[in-house]
């Protein structure tokens, strides 16, 4: 029996004591388990001058994705690490890739020179490194986009404060009144704008809860034509009596808002709104008269911070609705997409809501997590 | 001492195109520059793309260097920096150990 090496987790080995075991340290040579390796949670293979492997414990079997026995003997290669980790990536059988932390020591065993590996797993580390790069740069740009898109509106407020205090005097009320009427107007830009930011900060961090009820559509819908001003007046609704969805109303609110402004700022009125019952789902279709949308847009128009090339230069678009409105339909069950009207011009956004709870519910379901292959049209 | 051109083949086994792929292959070139220089020949093998090839000679991890020329073979797995990289690829000990990673 061939003593233990004594680096990498020997039972009096620094790692070994400090570590919880995840299995069982026994070294194996191919026919016997020769030593035992107390409490590893490192893959521990040594290897002899030529390179290979003379001894693996299980962690490094479960690490390497192959079992002991195809691994003693295999060609491993003369480990080098040339400070005190080198970061290697294992082969498994399947393809994919592990990371891993490699450190080496040296031992004699039996009289034979033998070099041993530890291998730790930063797989899922350098995972969620590589995430947190992403995220701190999608922020980065979230920021500067924010800033671009509030810095217009505020100047223009801060003018025509300016002009009041400065030169009210001389004018007159129906001047005043429309410096007034403008304020307001640019103010409720940006409060759409921040709402639009505060969603896609909520979806983002999948912080809100999905609380679907029973709403009556048609009632729903009047309520927000109420809050949509005079913008109501151009706005046509057909809908069966009766049609109820079982969706959060909060959320309802925020995608068929977005859906209206989306209509009234790219699309013309007059503007449809038409709810259908075509099978287990309500179907929510949102028409305006525009020029619709350009056929090599539509796969990227549910996207974030998407918008069409010739979208209307005075616009205030985030780039946000639409993402906003299909995140929140999939994270209630549904979809939202497009279909261009061929017939008679403009555009028709859809919306799909359930009109009941789901039988099962999915793992998923109560959480906001947008799916990975947006903008791949209607499912 | 004139050396074959082709005194020393290798190939080298990496993962994708990475960071540290990018310094397997910048580090080997050096070693090679700087201690046969000339006369030898560097295969590059991404297993992501040709896994077959991995399988095929038994490569477990990367980045692997497979010394084929001169016989016998030899296999040198991490990194590439160090002075005993050299040793055990069996390159010659003259020129100065590599120092520093080759910038490209």
């Amino acid at each position: 029996m061939t003593d233990p090496p004594p680096a990498g987790g020997g039972p009096g080995g620094e790692r070994g004591s400090a570590q919880p075991c995840r299995s069982p340290g026994v070294l194996f040579d191919g026919h016997t388990s020769v030593a035992v390796v107390s409490g590893a949670p490192d893959g521990i293979v040594a290897v002899d001058e030529e390179g290979v492997i003379r001894l693996c414990n299980p962690a490094a079997a479960e690490l390497f994705g192959r079992p002991a026995t195809e691994l003693v003997g295999a060609p491993f290669g003369f480990p080098v690490v040339a400070e005190e980790a080198a970061e290697i990536d294992l082969v498994l059988p399947s393809g994919a890739a592990r990371v891993v932390d490699m450190r080496v020591t040296a031992t004699n065993a039996a009289g034979e020179r033998l070099h041993i590996a530890t291998l730790r797993d930063v797989t899922e580390r350098r995972s969620a490194e590589r995430e947190l790069e992403a995220a701190l740069e999608r922020q980065d740009a979230v920021v500067a986009v924010a800033a671009h898109e509030l810095r217009g509106p505020l100047a223009a407020i801060s003018v025509l404060a300016h002009t009041l205090r400065d030169a009210g005097a001389r004018l007159t009320e129906e001047q005043r009144t429309d410096i007034a009427e403008r304020v307001i107007e640019r103010t409720e830009r940006l409060q759409t704008l921040v709402r639009r930011r505060l969603t896609a900060a909520r979806i983002d961090a999948r912080a809100t809860h999905v609380a679907p009820q029973p709403v009556p559509v048609l009632e729903f819908v009047l309520e927000r034509l109420a809050e949509l001003g005079e913008h109501a007046a151009q706005v046509d609704v057909s809908c069966p009596p009766g049609a109820v969805a079982y969706v959060d109303r909060g959320d309802f609110r925020e995608m068929l808002v977005n859906y209206l402004e989306n209509a009234f700022t790219y699309g013309r009125p007059p503007v449809g709104i038409h709810v259908t019952e075509p099978a287990a789902h309500l179907e929510v279709r949102v028409r305006d008269h525009g020029p619709g949308v350009p056929p090599d847009f539509v796969p990227r128009l549910f996207r974030r911070f998407s918008r069409a090339p010739d979208a209307v230069r005075n616009a205030e678009g985030t780039g946000l609705g639409l993402w906003i409105v299909r995140a929140l339909a999939r994270a209630g069950g549904g979809d939202a997409w497009y279909e261009p009207v061929a017939a008679e011009g403009g555009a028709a956004f859809c919306l799909r809501l359930r009109r009941g709870p789901p039988v099962q519910e999915p793992p998923e379901e109560g959480r906001l997590t947008p799916r990975s292959d947006e903008g791949s049209g209607r499912c | 001492m004139v050396r074959d051109p082709v005194a020393y083949s290798f190939t080298l086994y990496v993962a994708g195109p990475t960071e540290r792929s990018e310094a397997a292959r910048a580090n080997l070139r050096y070693l090679c520059e700087t201690r046969v220089p000339g006369c030898y020949e560097i295969d590059v093998v991404d297993v992501t793309e040709r896994p077959e090839l991995a399988e095929e000679h038994r490569v477990l991890a990367t980045p692997t260097v497979i010394r084929h020329t001169p016989p016998p073979e030899r296999r040198v797995i991490g990194d590439l920096e160090s002075q005993r990289s050299v040793r055990a690829l069996g390159l010659p000990d003259q020129g100065g150990p590599p120092q520093k990673r080759q910038e490209r």
